[in-house]
Order: C-alpha cells, then sequence, then structure tokens
C-alpha cells in the first residue's frame, strides 16, 4: 500500500452534484454513485481485476459524507495511529461484551446465599492455632515456640468474650435450631446466639498464666467446625466432638484430655448459619480439648470428629471431613 | 554422445568415494536447527522435540550441513555455473562412463561371447548354473531407494523421555506435590508415541500404495535354459542367459543381440528420443547392439544374451546416480519449520517472559517452572503432526482417484505452489501416438478428426480420388492389429507396426472398416518395405474386382520422392497429366502441412497393364521387373501425434493459476511448435522472434526482443547459453518451448527456473530424466510410459500420463495449502484461550483456571477430528484464478494469520471461557471479586476452612474439587467456541453462506465428536479423579454461546471488508 496522505485524493469535490465520481488511490479506484437515490452505489474497482457493487441501505449526505471518510481510513490508514485505534475500538467492545456478560452471571446470583451448596454437604473440622502443617509443637521450655500459638488463640478468641457477646448476641434455648425464616419479607440482620469465653473453661485462657496451658505442656487445642450456610447440623440430635490417638501408639502417648464444654458438645443452636451477610454477628461454636499428660518428645497423631446423625466423617478422598486430624508434639528436656 | 549422463554418473561415484555418499540425516534434527537458534529453549526443546513430525524432519540439519554446503564439496558443485568447468567436466565424465559401464561386448564374436559368459547360445544355461548365478549376483531387478530404517522413524521419544525425566525430578524434589505432573508426563509421552506410531503407519501406508502399483506389473522374460523356452520372473534371468524378445516387450536387461528378424528398439526412455531408431554409433548408449533393459522392442523378435543385470545395467547405472542429485526441501517441510520457529518463539517469549515476572513476584522457582512448562504445554500444538499427517494422506488418497498417485506426502502441498511446470510433450501433452490429422487431395487440405476416439470424420468422402487414396492407404500397410482383440474399441486395439502405419491402419479401419477382410479380398503379390535409401514403400496386389484382371501398384513414401515417380495426378477421380501449376499446388499443401509440424507421406498408384501383366506373373522385388516410374499422384496424408483433448483447457486453467508452462521436448522444433500452439503454451496470438521476423521481412537480429511473447529454443541454442542468458530467456518470455533438447539439458532448465525462486514441476519418463526429475521441487513421472527409474526418482507418478491431471494436482495441492491455513489457524487460536488462564493465574492469583492436562484433552480430544475434517473443506472460489504462492512470501502461517488467530478470535476465546469459569465459581459461594489474590490459600493443603464470599468455609478437597469443575467449565468454554472457530475457519475470503454451511459433511461429524468427546469426559470420566474432570451441570454448557456467536459475527464482518475493500489497509492486515 503507497502512502497517500488525504491530500493526495484527487477527488472531485463536486461529487454531490456528479452523478458518479471516481477517487482514484494508487491503482484502485471508487467509483461513488448518486448520493440522493435511496441507495448509494459504491463501485469498487481494482485495477482491471476486481470489480464490487455494494448497496448500502444509507440516504443522508452527511452520513454518506463519513462514510467516505472511514473508506479512506481504510485504504489509507497505514500509519500506526490507526492500527492503535482500531485495537482500542476492538478490545474495548471486547471488554463492554465481557463485562456485559459477567453482569448478566453476577445477577443470576444472590447476595445473601449461594445458587448451589452441593460441594459442602459434609463440613469439615479444623483446628486453632493454626499452623502451617497442622501440628502443634510445644517447647515448655523456649517460650518463643510457643508464644506465636498463645498470640494467635489471644485474637482469636477476642470475639467470644463475654461481654462482647452479651451486647452483640442473644441467650438462646440450648438443644434446638435458632431458625430465623424470612417469611416472605427479607428479616435481617439475623440474631446470633451467645457462644461465651467463659464455656471453655480451662482453655478459655482468662486470667490464666499457663497461657491455655502451652507453658505447662498441657495444651489446649480449639476444635471448629465449618459454617455452611442453611445447614441443620445433628439433624435436631444432640452431637459432638471426639478424639482419640490415631494408631494404637498414639492412642497410647495422647494420655488423658478433657473437652470444654463438657463432652466436646455442639448445641443445635448455633446452627442453621444464614451467611455473612445475614449472620453478621454469627458466633462459631468451639470445643476445646486440652491435653493432660502427652508423652513428652514423641510426635501424637491425633484426629478428631464430629458425632453428629447427618455428618459422615468417612469420605475417602476428603479427608477433613467431618474430621480433622494433626500432630502433637510436646518437646520437654 | 549423452554427456549428461556421463557426469551424473561421475558425481554420484564422487559422492560414493567421499564417504557412502549423501547419508540420510537423522530425522528430528530439525528442531536442533530450531533450538540452536534460542540457545535458552531448552525446555521448549524437550516440548517441542516430540513435535517434530518425522516426516518433517528434512535434509538440513544444524550447522554441519550448512558448512557442508558452504565449502561447496560433493552434490552442490555440479552445479557448478561456470561454462568452462562444466564443458571440461562432461567431456571428462564422457569417458568415465565409457570406462564404467564395460560395454566392449558388442564388439566380441558369439563364440567369444559364449566363452566369457560361459553360456551356449543354443541350450542356453543350465538350471544350476542359474541358480548359482543369482545367488551370486543377484536377482535382477533395480535397487528401491534406500528406507529409512524403521527404528530411525522413532527419534521423538528422546524428548518425551527428557520430557518425562523433567517431570520426575520435579516430583522427588516435592514429595507432597500432587501426582498430576506424573500424569502429565504420561501423557506427553504417550502422545509423543502415539503421534510417532502414526505418522510413520500414514507414512507407510502410501509407502505401500507405491510398492503395491510397482508390483501390478510383473514382468516376464523368456529364455532359454536346459535347451528348453522357459517363462521366467524377469527378475531371476542372470548374466549369460539367452533371452528371446517379442515385438512390443521390455527388454529384461542389457543384452547383446545374436539375431534379430526386423527388430527395431526404442530407446526413448534410455537417450530420450522418441522414435525407434536403428543406432550405429561408437556410444554403448547409441550403438546398435546391444540393448539396454528397459527398452522396448516395438516390432520383430530377436534373440540376445543377457550381459548385464539389475543395477549393474546401464539403466540401473544412471538410476543409482539419479539418488546423488541432492533433492530440495519441499515448500511444506519449510513451511512447517517456520510454523515451529513461530510457536516455539512465542511459546518459549511468553514462557520466560512470565517466568521472570513469576519470580520477581516472590513465587518459589519450582513454582516458576512450573508456570513456565503450563504455558509451553498451552502453547504447543500437539495434535497438528497427526493433522498434517493425515491431511497430506487424505488429499494423496483424493488425488490417487485422480491418476495423481503421491509418492512422498509432503510433495502434495508442493504441486499446489508450483509456479513454473516443465512438461514433456509425447505422451503428456499428446496422446502418444501418430494419428492422421490433415489431407490433401483434389487439390483442397482437408481436416481429419484428431479427437481419441476418431469418431467424427466429417471430411468430403465422395470424390473418387479418396476412393484411390483409401485403397493405397489400406493396401500399401505392414500394420496388423493383433488378434484376438474383437471387443476392443479401435483405437485401443494393439498393432504390430510402426506408428505411422499404426496410425493409417486405425484411419482406414475407422472409416472403411474391416481393413483385412480388404486386405484379404486385394491379395499381395509382392511388396517392398520402407527403407532409408528408397523412403518410399510399395505393394502390389491382385484387385477386389473380379472383372478386372489388372494388378494394382500401390505406392506411400517421402512426398517429394513419391511425386518424382508420378507423371500424373488425380483431381476428381479423373487421372490428369501433372504440370507445373498441379505441382505447385503440391507443394504449397506439402509445405503447408509440413509447416503444422506434421509428418507428411505422399500416396500414388498405378494400375499395371493386364497384357503386359498376366495374372501369373511374377514379380520380383530384388531386380524390380515392373515399372517404378510414371505412377498417378493421389494425395498427400500428414500425421501428427495430437494434443490431449483436455490439455488446452488445462493449460488455459494454469494460465489463470499464474503457472508457466514450458514444453521440453526432444522433438523437431517445428513439431514441437506446432503443438504448443495448438494446446495454448504458445497462445494463438502471441510470436516469436522469429514470425516477427518473417511477418515484417527482417532480419531475425534486427527484431525487438520485446515485441515477442514466446521463444522456441533448441537444445543446440540452450548448449551454448550461459546460465546468466537462459535466466534472462526464462523471465523475458512467458511462453518458452524447448526443443531437441536432450533429458540432460532438462536438468540445466530446471535448475534455470529455480534460480527465478519459482516452484519448479518436471514431468519425465526416461531414464534420464531422472536426475532433473529430482533436482526439481516435484518430479512427476509417467506411470504408463515412464520407466522405474523415472517412478524412483519422482514425487508423483501420473498414472494416465495427463498433463490435465498435474491441473488436478495443482488444485489439489493449493487446496491442501489454503487447509492447512485453515487447520492451524484453527488450532492456533484455543493456544490463547489455553494461555490466557496460566498468565492470569500468576499475576491475578485466581484459582487455576485449566490445567494442563485438561489441556491436553482440548489438544489431543475434541479438536483433533475437527481439525481434520478441515482438509475436506472444498475449495473457495478463487483457488485457480491466483497466482502460485510465492515460496518465500507467501508463508503459510504469517503474520495477520498468527495476529488474528492470537489477538481476535483466540482472545474473544479466552474471555468467554473465563465467563464460564466465572460463573462456575460464582455460583457455588466465589464470586469474582473474592477470587483475586486467593491463589496462595487456596492452594495450601492446610487450610480447610477457606471462607468464600458467604462465609462458608471449605476443605482442600472440597476447594480441590471446585477447582476441577473450573477446568472442566473453562474445558467446555473452548470447546464451545472452537465450535464457533470451526465454523469461521471454512473459509478466509467468502462468507460461510456463499461456501455453504453444510456441504462440508464432516465438519458436522468433527462438531459432534467435540460434544460427544466432552460429554464422555464429564460425564462418564468426571469420576476419575486423575483426569481432573468433574460433571458439569448442564447450563453451564451454554454459557459461552453468546461468545461463540460473537466470534461468528466478527468473522463474517471481516470477511465482508475484505471482500468489499481488496487491497485495502483491512485486507492486508485481517486476510491470511
Amino acid at each position: 500500500m503507497q502512502r497517500l496522505g488525504p491530500s493526495l485524493w484527487t477527488w472531485d469535490s463536486s461529487w454531490q452534484q456528479a452523478p458518479a465520481t471516481s477517487l482514484p488511490l494508487g491503482v484502485q479506484k471508487i467509483l461513488l454513485g448518486s448520493a440522493f437515490t435511496s441507495k448509494i452505489k459504491v463501485v469498487l474497482n481494482q485495477g482491471p481485476k476486481k470489480e464490487i457493487l455494494v448497496l448500502l441501505p444509507l440516504g443522508v449526505s452527511s452520513l454518506l459524507n463519513l462514510w467516505v471518510q472511514l473508506q479512506g481510513c481504510l485504504f489509507l490508514g497505514t500509519f500506526p495511529a490507526f492500527i492503535l485505534l482500531f485495537y482500542l475500538v476492538f478490545y474495548g467492545f471486547l471488554t463492554a461484551m465481557f463485562t456485559l456478560t459477567m453482569w448478566v452471571m453476577l445477577q443470576t446470583v444472590s447476595d445473601h446465599t449461594p445458587k448451589y451448596q452441593d460441594r459442602l454437604a459434609t463440613p469439615g473440622l479444623m483446628i486453632r492455632p493454626k499452623t502451617e502443617n497442622l501440628d502443634v509443637i510445644v517447647n515448655v521450655s523456649d517460650t518463643e515456640s510457643w508464644d506465636q500459638h498463645v498470640q494467635k488463640l489471644n485474637k482469636f478468641l477476642e470475639p467470644y468474650n463475654d461481654s462482647i457477646q452479651a451486647q452483640k448476641n442473644d441467650v438462646c434455648r440450648p438443644g434446638r435450631y435458632y431458625e430465623q425464616p424470612d417469611n416472605g419479607v427479607l428479616n435481617y440482620p439475623k440474631r446470633a446466639c451467645q457462644f461465651n469465653r467463659t464455656q471453655l473453661g480451662d482453655c478459655s485462657g482468662i486470667g490464666d498464666p499457663t497461657h491455655y496451658g502451652y507453658s505447662t505442656g498441657q495444651p489446649c487445642v480449639f476444635i471448629k467446625m465449618n459454617r455452611v450456610i442453611n445447614f441443620y447440623a445433628g439433624a435436631n440430635q444432640s452431637m459432638n466432638v471426639t478424639c482419640v490417638g490415631k494408631r494404637d501408639e498414639d492412642a497410647e502417648n495422647l494420655g488423658s484430655f478433657v473437652m470444654f464444654p463438657a463432652n466436646g458438645n455442639i448445641d443445635l443452636m448455633y446452627f442453621p448459619y444464614y451467611g455473612k451477610k445475614f449472620h453478621v454477628n454469627y458466633t462459631q461454636p468451639l470445643v476445646a480439648v486440652k491435653f493432660l499428660n502427652v508423652t513428652p518428645n514423641v510426635e501424637v497423631n491425633v484426629e478428631c470428629r464430629i458425632n453428629a446423625a447427618n455428618i459422615a466423617t468417612d469420605d475417602e478422598r476428603d479427608k477433613f471431613a467431618g474430621r480433622v486430624a494433626f500432630k502433637l508434639r510436646i518437646n520437654k528436656t | 554422445g549423452r554427456p549428461g549422463s556421463g557426469w551424473a554418473a561421475r558425481e554420484a561415484r564422487r559422492d560414493r568415494s567421499a564417504g557412502g555418499g549423501a547419508p540420510p540425516d537423522p530425522p528430528g534434527d530439525m528442531l536442533c536447527t530450531a533450538s540452536e537458534n534460542l540457545p535458552w529453549a531448552n525446555i521448549a526443546r524437550l516440548l517441542l522435540f516430540q513435535k517434530t513430525p518425522e516426516i518433517y524432519s528434512v535434509e538440513l540439519s544444524g550447522t554441519e550441513d550448512v558448512g557442508k554446503t558452504d565449502t561447496g564439496d560433493g552434490k552442490e558443485k555440479y552445479r557448478g555455473l561456470k561454462d568452462k568447468r562444466l564443458e571440461l567436466k562432461k567431456n571428462h565424465q564422457k569417458e568415465e562412463l565409457k570406462k564404467e559401464v564395460d560395454l566392449e561386448d558388442h564388439k566380441l564374436s558369439i563364440k567369444e561371447l559364449e566363452r566369457k559368459y560361459g553360456t551356449n547360445i543354443v541350450t542356453g544355461l543350465s538350471s544350476t548354473q542359474a541358480a548359482e548365478l543369482l545367488a551370486r549376483n543377484g536377482p535382477n531387478a533395480l535397487t528401491p531407494p534406500k528406507e529409512t530404517p524403521e527404528i530411525v522413524k522413532f527419534p521423538q521419544a528422546d524428548g518425551a523421555i527428557l520430557c518425562w525425566i523433567a517431570y520426575g525430578i520435579q516430583y522427588f524434589n516435592d514429595k507432597s506435590s500432587s501426582l498430576d505432573s506424573v500424569y502429565l508426563g504420561c501423557v506427553l509421552a504417550l502422545v509423543v508415541i502415539l503421534t510417532g506410531i502414526f505418522a510413520y503407519y500414514q507414512e507407510a501406508k502410501s509407502t505401500n500404495i507405491m510398492a503395491s502399483f510397482s508390483k501390478m506389473i510383473p514382468q516376464q522374460a523368456l529364455v532359454i535354459r536346459d535347451s528348453e523356452k522357459k517363462t521366467v520372473p524377469a527378475e531371476q534371468l542372470v548374466v549369460g542367459d539367452i533371452v528371446e524378445i517379442k515385438g512390443g516387450d521390455k527388454i529384461p536387461a542389457d543384452i547383446r543381440l545374436l539375431s534379430t528378424q526386423g527388430c527395431k528398439v526404442d530407446n526413448s526412455s534410455l537417450t530420450g528420443n522418441l522414435t525407434p531408431s536403428l543406432r550405429t554409433h561408437d556410444n554403448p548408449l547409441e550403438a546398435e547392439n546391444p540393448w539396454n533393459k528397459m527398452s522396448t522392442s516395438p516390432v520383430g523378435t530377436a534373440t540376445g544374451m543377457v550381459i548385464n543385470t539389475g543395477d549393474r545395467t546401464i539403466i540401473g547405472q544412471i538410476a543409482s546416480l539419479a539418488s546423488g542429485v541432492g533433492h530440495e526441501k519441499t515448500p511444506i517441510a519449510i513451511e512447517i519449520e517456520h510454523f515451529v520457529h513461530i510457536v516455539a518463539g512465542v511459546a518459549v517469549s511468553i514462557g520466560i517472559l512470565f517466568f521472570i515476572i513469576a519470580v520477581s513476584m516472590k513465587y518459589y522457582v519450582l513454582d516458576s517452572i512450573i508456570f513456565l512448562i503450563g504455558i509451553i504445554v498451552a502453547n504447543v500444538p500437539e495434535g497438528l503432526l497427526a493433522t498434517v499427517t493425515v491431511t497430506l494422506s487424505l488429499t494423496a488418497k483424493r488425488m490417487a482417484k485422480k491418476n495423481c498417485l503421491v509418492k512422498n506426502l509432503e510433495a502434495v502441498e508442493t504441486l499446489g505452489s508450483t509456479s513454473i511446470i516443465c512438461s514433456d510433450k509425447t505422451g503428456t501433452l499428446t496422446q502418444n501416438r501418430m494419428t492422421v490429422a490433415h489431407l490433401w487431395f483434389d487439390n483442397q487440405i482437408f481436416v481429419a478428426d484428431t479427437s481419441e476416439d476418431h469418431s467424427n470424420q466429417v471430411f468430403d468422402q465422395s470424390s473418387g480420388t479418396w476412393a484411390s487414396l483409401s485403397k493405397i492407404i489400406t493396401l500399401c500397410n505392414r500394420a496388423e492389429f493383433r488378434p484376438g482383440q474383437e471387443s476392443v474399441p479401435i483405437m485401443k486395439k494393439v498393432v504390430v507396426g510402426d506408428a505411422s502405419e499404426t496410425a493409417l491402419l486405425k484411419f482406414s479401419e475407422v472409416i472403411l472398416g474391416d481393413v483385412m477382410e480388404i486386405r484379404k479380398r486385394n491379395r499381395k503379390v509382392a511388396e517392398i518395405p520402407f527403407n532409408s535409401t528408397n523412403k518410399f514403400q510399395l505393394s502390389i496386389h491382385e484387385t477386389d474386382d473380379p472383372s478386372d484382371k489388372r494388378f494394382l501398384m500401390v505406392m506411400k513414401g517421402a512426398p517429394e520422392r513419391v511425386l518424382e515417380k508420378c507423371s500424373t495426378i488425380m483431381v476428381n477421380g479423373q487421372e490428369q497429366p501433372l504440370d507445373d501449376s498441379t505441382a505447385e499446388a503440391f507443394h504449397t499443401a506439402y509445405m503447408e502441412l509440413g509447416g503444422l509440424g506434421e509428418r507428411v507421406l505422399g500416396f500414388c498408384h498405378l494400375y499395371l497393364p493386364a497384357d503386359k501383366f498376366p495374372e501369373t506373373y511374377s514379380f520380383d522385388v530384388d531386380t524390380v521387373n515392373f515399372p517404378t516410374s510414371n505412377l498417378c499422384f493421389v494425395g498427400l496424408l500428414s500425421m501428427i501425434d495430437p494434443p490431449r483433448s483436455t490439455v488446452p483447457d488445462a493449460v488455459t486453467k494454469c494460465r489463470s493459476a499464474g503457472i508457466k508452462v514450458i514444453m521440453v521436448t526432444g522433438d523437431h522444433p517445428i513439431t514441437a511448435k506446432a503443438i504448443a500452439k495448438s494446446v495454448g503454451i504458445i497462445s494463438a496470438n502471441s510470436e516469436t522472434v522469429e514470425d516477427i521476423a518473417k511477418r515484417l521481412n527482417i532480419p531475425v537480429e534486427q527484431v525487438s526482443k520485446r515485441d515477442a511473447k514466446a521463444a522456441v529454443v533448441t537444445g543446440m541454442e540452450l548448449k551454448d547459453m550461459s546460465p546468466e542468458q537462459l535466466d534472462e530467456l526464462l523471465t523475458d518470455y512467458s511462453e518458452i518451448v524447448f526443443a531437441r533438447t536432450s533429458p540432460q539439458q532438462k536438468l540445466i532448465i530446471v535448475e534455470g527456473c529455480q534460480r527465478q525462486d519459482a516452484v519448479v514441476a518436471v514431468t519425465g519418463d526416461g531414464v534420464n530424466d531422472s536426475p532433473a526429475l529430482k533436482k526439481a521441487d516435484i518430479g512427476i513421472a509417467m506411470g504408463i510410459a515412464g520407466s522405474d527409474a523415472a517412478k524412483n526418482a519422482a514425487d508423483m507418478v501420473l498414472l494416465d500420463d495427463n498433463f490435465a491431471s498435474i491441473v488436478t494436482g495443482v488444485e489439489e495441492g493449493r487446496l491442501i495449502f489454503d487447509n492447512l491455513k485453515k487447520t492451524i489457524a484453527y488450532t492456533l487460536t484455543k493456544n490463547i484461550a489455553e494461555l490466557c488462564p496460566f498468565l492470569i493465574y500468576i499475576i491475578a492469583g485466581l484459582p487455576l483456571p485449566i490445567g494442563t492436562i485438561t489441556i491436553l484433552f482440548i489438544d489431543l480430544g475434541t479438536d483433533i477430528i475437527p481439525s481434520i475434517a478441515l482438509a475436506y473443506e472444498k475449495a473457495e472460489s478463487d483457488i485457480m484464478n491466483r497466482k502460485p504462492r510465492h515460496k518465500k512470501k507467501d508463508r503459510l502461517v504469517n503474520a495477520p494469520l498468527a495476529i488474528y488467530s492470537y489477538l481476535h478470535i483466540g482472545l474473544m476465546q479466552a474471555l468467554g471461557a473465563f465467563v464460564v469459569y466465572f460463573t462456575v465459581y460464582a455460583q457455588e459461594g466465589f464470586r469474582p471479586s473474592a477470587l483475586i489474590n486467593l491463589r496462595v490459600e487456596w492452594e495450601k493443603d492446610s487450610v480447610n476452612d477457606l471462607e468464600d464470599s458467604y462465609g462458608q468455609e471449605w476443605t482442600q478437597y472440597q476447594r480441590k474439587y471446585l477447582e476441577w469443575t473450573g477446568y472442566t467449565a473453562f474445558f467446555v468454554g473452548i470447546m464451545i467456541q472452537q465450535i464457533a472457530d470451526l465454523i469461521i475457519r471454512k473459509t478466509r475470503r467468502n462468507s460461510i453462506f456463499q461456501q455453504g454451511l453444510f456441504r462440508n459433511k464432516v465438519i458436522w461429524v468433527g462438531i459432534a465428536s467435540q460434544i460427544i468427546i466432552a460429554l464422555i469426559l464429564s460425564y462418564g470420566l468426571g469420576s476419575v479423579s486423575a483426569l481432573n474432570f468433574t460433571m458439569l451441570r448442564p447450563q453451564y454448557w451454554f454459557v459461552a454461546v453468546p461468545h461463540a456467536i460473537l466470534i461468528w459475527v466478527y468473522d463474517e464482518v471481516r470477511k465482508l471488508f475484505i471482500r468489499l475493500y481488496p487491497g485495502s489497509w483491512w485486507d492486508k492486515n485481517m486476510y491470511y
């Protein structure tokens, strides 16, 4: 394509009067038919080879002017600015298209509850303190080794302080679900039930010089069950968490432990969960396990699982469905 | 002499002495070349190595070879353009060939021969002797060209193993890492092996077609052994065998003639001469005795002794030399290599770029390497090798149906890019049989029908002259139909006799009916056969009129000789004295017919008076006791080997396709020019320099060369030309005919054309053509007339010897190039959709949208059949109206193709697939905003309570499953849009609706296969965790549909603008 500046367009400015005007561009020739018919004839003549007739349903001469300009660009757009412009428009259009489809898609998703929950049929279990490889290692003599756990736990348990609970949450009737149906009108924020830190007894860490037992080699590990919206855990029957050593030797090394609340019970009143947006102050129930005499300097594999009527804990693939396995090691010199 | 074969001989011997000739380069090296250019491409090499289609691993292997060519030893040398050197070499080599070929045998006496070969010309060899010799010297067959050993055909395995090791190392470095990488390694290895087997299988299949073809005509020889005549396969002939040759037989080996009966031999396949010649020459190739294998004997019978068999025959020697001529890399191989470079370049540079980004974003180096591998896998079109092979072999099959047998798959495309065809005349452009074209009697020229079946003879047959002429034609003819061909159409009957007589026999049979019956009624009483001193043939017959007791003497021969013997001429059935004006008319007609390049024969007769020659008269042809002068001249008849009826049309097609057709023939320039004119190689309104000179009546030197479009160049002129002059000739004239050329000059012409950057197709049938066939970009051998050597050297065999088949081939070749372009565009498009997820994953930290194994399932699963289906796409309307593609400018993968595929459609596809991905995550609880920078937490095994947008908590496995669902969704998104991509790729210029949405049914099979495979993967194998597929909700299959429609609409708009504004900015940048 030769570089033809617009100034080289030797086209007749009186084309509107002429029945047909030719626009010579190098070897090409455009013939514009009468602009005053309802259809514009654009005859494109490229050397002896091609001649294409286009009929455009345009009638306004100003539009035609624009059209001719555009054509000029199509033929003459050798400068990078045109290419840039093209990609700008093209990608702008693509972005708009993408945004539109994403917007349409997001309309199908509710703010409050996810559309599908099939993956979360069985809630998982998890421990606190949260560590990189799910192992709780305590060097009794080395304060630093457990101090980070303690810091994490302090932070984790802060919302459970009785004062905060009393201020924000209701006292519910234990042993039954705390349902707050919408009944046709959106009813939110929904109320949550109190879970007071004091319920955790020796593991509450309140006024505890042993720092959840970490300084004495009797650590507390907190078990929590994953939140799943509208999940009625336990199917109206009481449920509790139990912990065992994974293998026989683990069971021996594990020694004895106590659980808070007693028996590792989780009350039904903390269910169902209505989601982050509705259930603003929801407080997740916890079970604390205090290991009293773990054989020191041995790695102990502990597995805790929930005993609930509607939570299967034997999923082959998901090792955390209704259960949690972690390592416990108390190093004493 | 035939110096060319001599120097070719020397050249090949030099090759051999230089270390086993040109050793076949190990396949697979092409990629080395690729990666040597990119020193940092080690990993790319691992992955791309397996991409190396064996069939594309072509001659040039790395720097070593480059060096070789640079130093210019070996085969390059014979191209030595220095005139003198060439000349010198030629002379030198001629002598060498003589030395090399032990052909003193024709000078030995029979006794000496018997002693030399331990045989007896009466009893022949004994069977035991023969068996012994056979065991010692091997069968009498040409060694087929060296096949690559099968083990070498699987070099890709190396690449796979390296690849696997890399994954292995990664696995052992980090045992907790998932098994995914190992699976991937396995899958890649499997892919490599399968595609290797597949390519090998395809290649083997097409080789088999060729093999079966050559076995179709087993040659038999009649040999005397143990004093008995036996028919044995020609392969079992040994030196010393006494063989008998009948008319029409192929000479099975080099033989020394012992006795003959009127036997002539057609050595055209050896020397390029077209007429049977009785040769007297010092050069063994030209000498009358011995005869060479592969020559055919059109008439008579002969006995001879085998003096050379198999590769030791002259033919065998020349054939083995042909393999010494280097074969150029095929254009498609170059294109594929170029394509691999592009893909490797894109893959490796993006890979490296993101490796750097990943490292600087504080990813672990090991992770970054995995990203790198992922990016490269996403970029490499794994299935392309299989696709290309299938496409090529499909076309090869299609061409075989149209009588083009393709030996070398890649040659299919080469034919399509052909810009010059150097065609033989005889047999290719013409029907390869003399046919009566014109008659002259009653002072008038009549045109005979020369079409293939002669059905429409329209000239005036009522004249008395015609009655006499037809009688002479019928009677003065020794040719006969071979018995037992009653049901065969006349034109196809086999005739014993030479070409002219055959022509006359068939001509008269068509017009008059049963010629043999007429001859029976006019019993022949005496005959003088044609010989080169007399230049006439004469016979005396009884007439079929019982009341007429006169003898009829008929004569035919060279017109001037015949006229000399005449005193009268027959006009309108009446004898008239032959005066000056009639003689003048005769000369005008003779010159006119001769000027048409036709072979003219004169016919005359004489009724011998019954009183002088009674019924009992005994004619003696030795003493000639009858008058041979004062005859009555009846007419002239001219013959030509007429063009095939399909050829003019085919030449026109070549013209409009921008292909230059050059005729190269051994024939006389006038004949060559006449045929060239009649088939359109020289168009009706163009003139040669000589024509202009004649028209303007000025000397040839004064004619401006620019005025002439056509040129007829003889071999003699060509000999004196320097390469520069030849180049000039080839560029200056658009219509060129080379006449009186030797097959060796063909090679010079081919090289001249190749210097113009043209892709040259050469047709040939003779053994001496094989160097030219090898040298050409595509050598085309004749299936019927071609010698085995020519067929071996050629890339393609025309089963019907018909030029028109070449044009069909060109069309198919262009179609395959177009369709490959479409296939590659189709394949490349999804690369972006496979690549973007990795980029987004690295930069924005989304959970990985698509896994490498899933990518492989697209590349090797859903996309394979559709991309093959594009090979079935019909041509777009302009396919034969374009210029042939320029070898260096019009690439298979050009910038517009890459940009349009990557940056337009590919990007749209990526966006569409992301919509599906985001939909799945959002509807499960992770809104798009929550996904950003989620990667680290998402992938941690210890995090089993990851919170989603709704406050729900997810275990690691629950997330993993969701991730797989995401893979499946992304996969389905790409698949759905690939359907649109497939449809838009049907055409490059025309609208889909012009092309017909449903014309190519295979496309729909492809679409169906895509959907079915995806359904099976999702619903059937969704539970196999290693495959990372899950069952996808039905509605997710439709999420990408709007984007698919957008792709279609966008492409229609693109094509519309291309059609509206040819040559515009848009056309240049958007037409691939």
